[in-house]
């Protein structure tokens, strides 16, 4: 085969590669390239499902000859298995079968991209030797397509699909641990908003009544953020809730959720903060415990003062059989208390500036008068409005006790 | 966003000096210049010219002076800014590491 034409197949893969990477379609035509120019018996492509997915996946298998032997499929896939499992990226394999007087010799070798095998090529010749300058020119076509397997493997439509609708049916479940509908404790009212900034999100907030009537809110946000954190949420709900619904009190749920997650949470190096309130509606008393969250906003609507009910406690996974604090706060009809995740502090406009406590103080204090729900909708309108035309950086999550 | 470090090193002791916010997007920098410290038996972390950090900042943080202790390595966090430090706080980073561990910055 002269310089040009190798530098012609070249040029062909090459292009093919880039005209439409996520097309399987494409490696396919790349076999059939390698079969008419290197006047083979054979190509095929395989993909490496190292991540799931059944086995090993044949991209391409072209034939360039007739009269091949029928088992020559068998012998193909235990090429491309042995090269996917030796060592080592474009180090070829050369093997020789002879069935029914024909000569057949194969090439194989493993590709990789990135550190990982993404698949393997395997070549077959028919009586006839397998010169150096092909081995070289397949070297040089080999590590192309191993960019192209790991594109096509990361960025294909049908991967990107699944993945979407894996995602699409994530969120719908993370949105069914949200509470249906906000409980409504005799004469006060509760509502909440939660908007993640990806698909899912690592915020959790949980509205219950215990057992003993009282109304049980949690509020917590997972370090980090999309699928990871919304693993570990899912993980704090089922614990929190478990434990909680009895009606034990919060700093004793705080410290079964820590026995709990903490050796899990050390061990992936990643952390909860978590605050848990109890609330009881007829004498409005509010005892809370926290570890490591934002302290809630409570506004006294007698006094049009503000205070942040501080209670210290290191976050979940930091501290073994951690013991917490507990506070108890004796509200007055006409209080407002607000619990919120550091999406909404942290919340930046364009300018880079956070929305800070301060934003969310005064749109209570405007908002004092009306019920729970009007000020969750009066401050979701606020925050969006001072994100605009920016990304949402972090989950979004606040929960609004309005004392009636 | 972005995040510098520079890093001094004289007599086993390390300072790290950090110019940026530690988020999501920056804390690899951070996790690269603790690891290539060999030979040291104490190292500072001089958040002075830190202005911002993030929940995976704080995971960061909390990842790094732990295996400084594991190592028997002499770790602290030094010039924490106010509005930095009361995110610590909050979380309870001085009650898992130590309240020495965490000086903040001078007025």
């Amino acid at each position: 085969m002269s310089e040009v034409k190798e530098e012609k197949l070249l040029y062909q893969v090459c292009s093919l590669l880039l005209k439409a990477p996520e097309e399987p379609e494409v490696f396919e035509q790349i076999a059939q390239q390698l079969c008419r120019n290197l006047q083979m018996a054979c190509c095929s492509i395989w993909l490496a499902r190292p991540n799931g997915g059944v086995g090993q996946q044949r991209l391409a298998f072209s034939v360039g000859e007739d009269n091949l032997p029928p088992d020559l499929p068998t012998l193909d896939f235990k090429a491309a298995i042995q090269a996917m499992e030796r060592k080592g990226a474009l180090n070829w394999q050369k093997s020789q079968v002879n069935i029914k007087k024909q000569r057949l010799l194969s090439l194989a070798t493993q590709l990789s991209s990135h550190g990982d095998v993404v698949g393997a090529i395997c070549l077959w010749f028919v009586n006839r030797d397998i010169g150096k300058h092909i081995v070289s020119l397949v070297t040089l076509i080999a590590a192309d397509l191993a960019q192209g397997l790991h594109n096509y493997r990361n960025f294909s439509g049908s991967n990107h699909k699944r993945l979407s609708k894996e995602l699409e049916i994530a969120k719908q479940i993370q949105t069914s641990f949200l509470p249906k509908k906000a409980l409504q404790p005799e004469g006060s009212s509760i509502a909440f908003q939660s908007i993640t900034a990806h698909e899912v999100g690592g915020d959790y907030l949980d509205i219950f009544q215990t057992q003993n009537k009282l109304v049980g809110i949690a509020l917590g946000d997972v370090m980090g953020k999309g699928i990871p954190a919304a693993l570990w949420m899912a993980m704090t709900r089922v614990t929190l809730s478990t434990i909680a619904k009895s009606g034990v009190q919060p700093h004793v749920v705080l410290e079964e959720v820590n026995n709990t997650l903490y050796r899990d949470l050390v061990e992936r190096e990643t952390f909860v903060t978590l605050h848990y309130a109890l609330y009881e509606p007829v004498k409005k008393i509010l005892l809370l415990a926290n570890a490591g969250h934002l302290p809630p906003l409570v506004f006294h609507s007698a006094t049009g003062q503000y205070e942040l009910l501080k209670v210290k406690g290191a976050y979940i996974g930091g501290i073994e059989n951690k013991k917490y604090q507990l506070i108890g706060v004796q509200l007055m009809a006409g209080d407002v208390v607000l619990f919120y995740s550091d999406g909404v502090t942290e919340a930046t406009n364009s300018s880079g500036e956070q929305f800070g406590l301060n934003n969310i103080v005064d749109v209570v204090s405007k908002n004092s008068l009306f019920g729970a729900q009007q000020i969750v909708d009066s401050l979701t309108i606020h925050v969006s409005q001072y994100i605009g035309n920016c990304q949402q950086e972090d989950d979004i999550t606040f929960a609004c006790l309005k004392v009636g | 966003m972005l995040l510098k470090v520079k890093t001094k090193i004289a007599n086993e002791v390390a300072t790290l000096h950090f110019d940026g916010v530690l988020d999501i997007s920056t804390v690899e920098s951070i996790q690269t210049s603790v690891n290539k410290l060999i030979d040291i038996h104490e190292v500072n972390l001089d958040f002075d010219k830190v202005t911002f950090v993030d929940s995976t900042g704080i995971g960061t943080i909390s990842k790094i002076l732990r295996k400084l202790n594991s190592e028997g390595v002499t770790a602290t966090i030094r010039n924490i800014p106010p509005g930095v430090f009361e995110v610590f706080e909050i979380l309870g980073l001085p009650e898992i590491f130590g309240e020495k561990v965490f000086q903040i910055k001078n007025a």
